[in-house]
């Protein structure tokens, strides 16, 4: 690709002399033009297209329209573009007044040269492969210490501009230090680097900072933009959800030095690889870090379109630089991205079994989840397995070898010792009888157990219509209304490790298609269905098991539709497996053929809530906010602590022979086999409670058939028109056929050599990282509505060296550090300033405000504060009281080491960020975000000065250094150069001075001050120092911490 | 005009000739505007981008009284008769007109139309019907502009407070209170032109900072909070043991730093970092001197009610917005939560009424008697209404109400809204809307035009893309304009 300086930017330099015969760039003169003012209207999105007419494709543009055209390569006098936008009536002129943006004369001009030219068209630059060579000619190749400078220097020639000589040693260091760390140098550090006068001292520091830890925490950092990473899950209450075991993994990829694919592999696709480890599944988080919504009343279908829209979004805004969310409503107005495109990309996002509303159960992780024991974890559920698969072994052996007992006890029972009542196990009988009343519903094995009605489906509901029974041949049943729950609280004893067996006897009206017949759980979808249910779904029989559904459940659809308008017994029994076999539901006895439509129950199935714990019970008819079964008469409830044998089932519907078989000799009357199975269900209950304990990530599982997607009509959830397939946007590369066609494969898309993007849109984020802007302004879109690169060649060479390197971001990071241009000087002088303010040219080294979590870690490293611990959850520093409040949060302030810990740690609640952070442009984290803004607000004055934090971090600081030494004028060089890394001039040391001597009055006059400001955070400082002294240096650190030498990169 | 209409009416009018294109390097070299590689420059300034309004302001100052949650308007504004008549009957599914319900009250086997427990009456000159349940607003009724007819496209909290506040349902946009500050910029050096303050334990549904958050403008613009107690803002006093007299030293020893750090370094950026300080400095002096309420007279309290003394109710800081508006802050947003009453509505509303009704009153009155209210813009107002039916059993003295997004009633008041007036109809069973319906994007359209903003032109490019408050929509509800 070859490219040229725009015309335009001409006027950056010393005004080249131009003249109509200079060749104009479609892509860099014209087509940016187009499409901020033609497009919207003339461009891709065909359903806005005015007068038939597109100038983003050359054939249409000039295209014959009745003897003339739009554009007339080489006639621009004739061509119709030129007189539109020269047009002198307001009604006439293109882009219309009400268009934002009007054409400058300068651009008209363009125009009309572009086309006098010929009109030629190119791609659009960022999808044209990349392809440079260095420059081979410079001016000063003495200056060059690797390709990079060449490039730099090329453009600086171009323009007549000088490089600036390299920075000082003391600002090197500090520079490269934070880049590459996030952290300050060390005294020590500094020290010695200046010493070190070995020609490649720099290159050895540059390798030993890349080789710490505080690097690969320094660009985790930076991905946690990217990756929208937070602790809480976003909307509404926004409850905080730990997934640090992501973060840590990102750190561990950076420390490794994972190649760059590879990163984008796992967390595209970790969990498509062949034998996914645990580790390439943690990495697929990244799909689901996304806000996720828990209020009360939403459709679960439009969340679920929600997030993996925004999986797309964060696909386009982290690999392509595309402005893909453009398209999901309408065609692309500006980029070559169809609506299709968009929910083609979305078919690879959509294959999870995920909940739109997550659980209001704030502890359940939204599914899909992974359980991530720790390795004492391992062994011991390894131990318990163990021990579970032995006992299992042991019933089933003993099952085998009661043939012999079963003849015997036979022929004793032969005169009728055989019960089949189940009465062994009943532990609640509710025979519905005229005298219940909503206060007390009668129970025959347990007169105080008795039930009642729960109005609204919700205990604080106190008033409500009375029982209505109805008689029908065989006695009186209940008519449920489908609002007010029949519940019984003494049946609350339903655990996953313990068998059960529910029986009622019903009578379903035709009318009910859906609803819920008896359950137990706290609600439906606003719990994700937590606990068990027998309900109609269609007209079918639907039984769920559930920790959180549908992805941590057991869910049974009846193959036949639910008999209705007829009396029938509906009985449900289970073994305590947590498994869909141990599931059965009898209808009349027998048992039911069910499809098995999800088998995979991991967790409890009861509320982590005391309160809604011990209310929770079993019950009939109607559930809080969902579907009961209206209309249904219900009769003789009874509720059994053990799985009921098949005879026992249909014994007590009525419906069978006493048939005493095997099954039921083994399970009521063999004492061994009960004893056996009441241990199973002991160790399956220890296995389960120590499962709970585990640390649980959410990650993407791939659905065993692929969900099909539809083109969403204006992005609507319920509006599906054409159906479609995973698949790339062509303008970007063609999906290869040979290529899966799922998230492995679309990563393999991404990180093809072929794929014009990625590479550039990652070294331009990590060059944005280091020279604080991107080569492409607008990292974020590479699109036509994004910046032009400032130097095309050079881009395109690092993003090709990126690719030949194998992914390498560290040797990438060393290249771009160690270049002459990172290395020089920041200071402009004024012209320079005027020509080129924002450094766009390079002309000059980097000068970047710290990031929030840099100005907080710079506090703390200097006042030897910062506890340097790796990972784990997210700790809580200092915050006012009360900011949580506001959607009932409660913030619980940390202690001791958690205070000091990188920033990188600091719990991130969304709706309610660290406000210091927040003031310092740390992103919200709800999505990804590739370009912090970079603002100046007297709020960050005020919590650098005043936030505990900082001010602690001054006392320390100060404690420090008169540690240090005796002198006053040392110890304020000290503190200077702790958080500056360079001493002050005389004039600053002056004015240290004359702020300490100032302040140390004030307090000696008032020594009660000094003893207040000195408690300030919780450490305690060393009693024995004078806390005027104290108090005063600490002052001192807290100007200095304020000071633009310690807040700017310089 | 088709394409080759204008071809032809182009034809005729063969306007263009080579030289009105001179295209010499001269003409080149002296463009103004080098291209989008420039266009981030940032300056410090307090100014908005638009430099002056687009057209004279009636506006200039607001404050929005967030009632969060969704207040019901059959308890409140809109009577209906219907209703009464009605009770207890099933809502037809004729008026229903399959409208999406929530997952909360969807589930119901039935759907009883309720009628208002609290009586009605007219009130004022214009007659306006307020229930029992508002008494103080139903004195001031003449100067306010109610809309019966607004309508939202969100049924859930989250959403249609986020779409109400930054004209989308997602998070991510600025909110109403940042656009104003990006365009119009502040009238006042030493406070905030964007303070947001919220009930004290009002409970409810939850807030978020995004609803007064910048979205993708520069954070400058972010809301900034008072909070009731001794830090009005966050971090605005010095630490403990360091008085006024420190802090001024502070702020100058450290100026004189960056004063040698511009020696050294030249960059413009310094400068900005002590105007950064000295307004710091200046909020410092100015935000306690206006919180602090005890120069208030007796009367004050007398209007306002005596919770207006315990800082942080609803009251108290509706006096504040009063004293911040004298100051010239140009946008206050107060939150009130706890209007979502799915069940025991009538205590339930009773007691949020109780907390706000007389102090939302006396905040327009005051601003009349102190003449503020030709050019402050009062807005009462939640993000949905309620429906018509009870969530929930109907029962001799209880009920609920679920979200409903098609019709409910807010008010405005003062700068350049018609006093005494009420615009926009709901059908007689207040289900739908029958006339001159008011959207949200319509009502953002509405404010920025009184605040002298076309709506469409205030704009922000983010992501190649122009955004505005409004999106791609919005209509300036003229017919309410005095």
């Amino acid at each position: 690709m070859n490219f040229r300086f725009p015309i335009l930017l001409s006027v950056l330099g010393i005004c080249s002399s131009l003249d109509a015969e200079d060749p104009v760039s479609f892509n860099f003169d014209i087509r940016p033009i187009m499409s901020d003012t033609c497009f919207l209207c003339h461009g891709p999105d065909e359903t806005t297209r005015e007068a038939d007419l597109r100038f983003d494709i050359r054939e249409e543009a000039i295209a014959d329209r009745d003897g003339s055209a739009a554009i007339i390569p080489g006639d621009p006098e004739e061509s119709l573009l030129i007189w539109m936008i020269n047009a002198e009536d307001e009604e006439d002129i293109m882009p219309p007044i009400k268009h934002p943006r009007s054409l400058t004369t300068e651009e008209k001009a363009l125009f009309y040269l572009w086309i006098e030219q010929g009109a030629k068209y190119e791609k659009h630059w960022s999808f044209i492969l990349p392809n440079a060579s260095e420059p081979t000619e410079v001016s000063d190749p003495s200056w060059v210490e690797n390709p990079i400078d060449r490039f730099v220097l090329k453009k600086l020639d171009d323009e007549a501009l000088n490089h600036s000589a390299e920075a000082n040693k003391t600002t090197l260091i500090r520079r490269v230090t934070f880049d590459l760390t996030g952290l300050p140098p060390t005294l020590g550090e500094i020290d010695s680097f200046l010493a070190d006068k070995r020609p490649d001292a720099f290159e050895r520091r540059v390798d030993e900072l890349l080789s710490r830890v505080s690097y690969a925490e320094r660009m985790t950092n930076e991905w946690m933009d990217v990756a929208r990473f937070a602790d809480s899950s976003g909307y509404s209450q926004d409850f905080i959800r730990d997934m640090s075991p992501y973060r840590d993994w990102v750190i561990d990829a950076f420390d490794t030095n994972m190649p760059f694919d590879q990163f984008v592999e796992w967390q595209l696709a970790g969990d498509l690889l062949p034998n996914a480890t645990r580790t390439q599944k943690i990495a697929t988080a990244f799909n689901r870090l996304h806000p996720q919504n828990m209020e009360g009343g939403i459709v679960n279908e439009e969340f679920k379109v929600e997030y993996a829209a925004e999986r797309v979004q964060t696909l386009g805004t982290a690999f392509l630089g595309m402005t893909i969310e453009c398209a999901r409503c309408h065609d692309h107005k500006y980029d070559p991205l169809s609506q299709k495109n968009f929910y083609e990309l979305f078919s690879f996002f959509n294959n999870i079994d995920d909940s739109g509303q997550i659980s209001f159960e704030q502890t359940d992780m939204p599914v899909p989840t992974l359980l991530l024991p720790t390795e004492l974890e391992s062994v011991e559920l390894a131990m318990l397995d163990k021990r579970i698969e032995k006992q299992a072994e042991k019933v089933e052996r003993i099952y085998e070898s009661g043939l012999k007992e079963f003849g015997q006890w036979k022929q004793a029972s032969a005169n009728g010792s055989a019960d089949l009542s189940g009465e062994d196990a009943l532990v609640g009988s509710f025979p519905f009888i005229s005298e219940d009343t909503t206060q007390s519903i009668a129970n025959d094995v347990d007169p105080e157990g008795t039930g009642s009605v729960w109005f609204n489906s919700q205990k604080s509901s106190k008033s409500g219509p009375d029982l209505e029974f109805a008689d029908y041949g065989e006695g009186t049943a209940i008519r449920v209304n489908g609002d007010d729950v029949l519940y019984f609280s003494s049946a609350n004893f339903f655990r996953r490790a313990k068998p059960f067996t529910v029986a009622i006897r019903a009578n379903i009206p035709e009318s009910v298609q859906e609803g819920t017949l008896f359950h137990y759980n706290v609600a439906g979808i606003l719990y994700n269905y937590k606990g068990w249910e027998v309900s109609l779904k269609d007209g079918f029989w639907d039984v769920r098991m559930a920790h959180s559904f549908p992805y941590n459940a057991i869910q049974l659809i009846s193959t036949e539709p639910v008999k209705k308008e007829d009396w029938q017994e509906i009985t449900l029994s289970y073994d305590g497996s947590s498994t869909a076999a141990g599931l059965t539901l009898f209808v009349d006895g027998v048992p039911v053929s069910m499809w098995v439509e999800k088998d995979r129950l991991y967790k409890n199935i009861l509320s982590n809530k005391k309160g809604a714990r011990d209310d929770i019970g079993l019950k009939v008819g109607a559930r809080w906010r969902s579907k009961g079964v209206p209309g249904a008469l219900v009769d003789e409830l009874r509720v059994y602590d053990r799985r009921l044998t098949e005879s026992e089932v249909a014994h007590i519907a009525g419906k069978a022979e006493r048939n005493v078989d095997y099954d039921y000799f083994m399970n009521r009357h063999h004492a061994a086999y009960r004893k056996a199975l009441l241990e199973l269900a002991v160790l399956r209950s220890e296995r389960n409670d120590l499962n709970e304990t585990v640390q649980e990530v959410m990650v993407m599982d791939e659905l065993p058939e692929p969900k099909q997607a539809y083109v969403l009509n204006r992005g609507a959830y319920d509006s599906p028109t054409v159906p479609v397939n995973p698949q790339t946007p062509e303008a970007i590369l063609s999906f290869d056929d040979n290529l899966p066609k799922n998230r492995l494969g679309l990563s393999k898309w991404l990180t093809d050599p072929q794929n014009p993007l990625t590479a550039r849109v990652t070294i331009n984020r990590y060059w944005q990282m280091i020279f604080g802007l991107g080569l492409v302004g607008t990292p974020e879109d590479f699109g036509n509505q994004g910046h032009l690169p400032t130097h095309p060649e050079l881009l395109d060479w690092l993003a090709s060296e990126f690719v030949d390197s194998g992914w390498d971001v560290k040797s990438m990071l060393r290249l771009m550090v160690t270049s002459a241009s990172y290395k020089q000087d920041s200071r402009a002088d004024e012209d320079l300033l005027e020509l080129d303010p924002e450094n766009l040219l390079l002309a000059r080294g980097p000068a970047v405000r710290l990031s929030a979590e840099m100005l907080r870690d710079n506090a703390l490293a200097a006042s030897g504060l910062l506890v340097n611990k790796v990972g784990g959850p997210s700790v809580y520093p200092y915050q006012p009281e009360g900011l949580w409040s506001m959607n009932k949060g409660t913030y619980n302030q940390g202690t001791g080491e958690d205070l000091y810990r990188r920033s990188l740690y600091t719990i991130w609640k969304r709706t309610v960020p660290s406000p210091t952070m927040k003031n310092f442009d740390a992103p919200n984290r709800s999505y990804c975000v590739v370009k912090r803004q970079n603002t100046s607000s007297p709020l960050q004055a005020l919590s650098l000065m005043n936030d505990p934090q900082f001010v602690e971090a001054s006392r320390a600081l100060a404690e420090r250094v008169m540690a240090l030494s005796n002198d006053v004028e040392d110890r304020l060089v000290l503190s200077y150069r702790l958080l500056t890394s360079r001493s002050p001039s005389d004039k600053e040391l002056n004015l240290l001075k004359g702020l300490f001597d100032q302040t140390l009055d004030s307090f000696q006059s008032k020594p009660e001050k000094a003893n207040t400001y000195v408690t300030v955070g919780e450490s305690v400082p060393d009693s024995s120092l004078d806390k005027n002294t104290l108090a005063a240096h600490a002052v001192v650190a807290s100007v200095v911490m304020n000071h633009d030498a310690a807040v700017v990169i310089r | 005009m088709s394409f080759h209409e204008q071809l032809d009416y182009l034809n005729r009018r063969q306007f263009l000739t080579k030289s009105s294109l001179s295209l010499g390097a001269a003409a080149l070299s002296m463009f103004g505007n080098p291209g989008k590689l420039l266009s981030n420059t940032q300056t410090p300034c307090t100014n908005g981008v638009l430099g002056k309004p687009h057209f004279a302001p009636k506006a200039k100052r607001v404050i929005y009284l967030f009632q969060s949650g969704g207040p019901s308007q059959f308890e409140l504004f809109d009577n209906k008769t219907m209703l009464d008549k009605m009770h207890g009957q099933e809502l037809p599914d004729s008026v229903r007109q399959g409208q999406r319900l929530t997952g909360m009250s969807g589930n119901q086997s039935s759907f009883p139309l309720v009628r208002s427990i609290y009586d009605f009456q007219r009130y004022g000159k214009s007659g306006t019907w307020v229930s029992e349940l508002m008494p103080h607003t139903a004195k001031i009724v003449d100067d306010l502009c109610f809309i019966r007819s607004m309508n939202t496209d969100a049924i859930n909290h989250d959403p249609a407070i986020t779409f109400f506040q930054t004209g989308s349902q997602l998070a991510g946009r600025p909110s109403i209170g940042s656009w104003l500050d990006y365009g119009l910029g502040t009238d006042n050096q030493d406070l905030p032109s964007f303070v947001v303050m919220v009930s004290k334990d009002a409970g409810g549904q939850p807030l978020y900072a995004r609803l007064w958050g910048n979205g993708f403008l520069s954070s400058k613009h972010q809301g900034v909070q008072f909070r009731a107690g001794e830090d009005p803002v966050l971090y605005l006093n010095p630490p403990p043991g360091l008085d006024d007299h420190d802090r001024s030293q502070i702020v100058d020893y450290l100026k004189q730093l960056h004063e040698l750090q511009y020696d050294a370094w030249g960059d413009p950026e310094i400068h900005s970092r002590i105007a950064q300080y000295e307004m710091a400095y200046r909020m410092q002096m100015s935000v306690p001197e206006v919180t602090d309420v005890s120069n208030e007279p007796e009367s004050t309290f007398e209007l306002y009610g005596e919770d207006a003394r315990d800082p942080g109710t609803y009251a108290a800081n509706c006096l504040m917005a009063r004293r911040l508006i004298e100051k010239d802050v140009k946008f206050v947003q107060l939150y009130h939560q706890g209007w979502d009453q799915h069940g025991s509505l009538p205590s339930g509303i009773k007691k949020q009424a109780e907390k706000t009704d007389q102090a939302s009153a006396a905040l327009v009155t005051d601003l009349k008697q102190r003449g503020l209210l030709d050019d402050t813009l009062v807005i009462w107002g939640g993000e949905f209404g309620r429906t018509n039916y009870s969530q929930g059993k109907l029962t001799a003295d209880n009920y609920g109400r679920d979200h409903h997004p098609r019709c409910f009633t807010m008010w405005m008041a003062g700068a350049g809204v018609k006093p005494g007036f009420s615009y926009g109809e709901t059908d007689e069973f207040g289900y739908n809307i029958t006339e001159n319906p008011v959207h949200v994007h319509d009502f953002q359209a509405t404010l920025l035009h009184l605040l002298g903003i076309d709506h469409k032109r205030l704009t922000y490019k983010h992501q190649g893309r122009r955004y505005r408050l409004t999106d791609v929509h919005g209509h300036v509800v003229k017919d309410i304009l005095s």
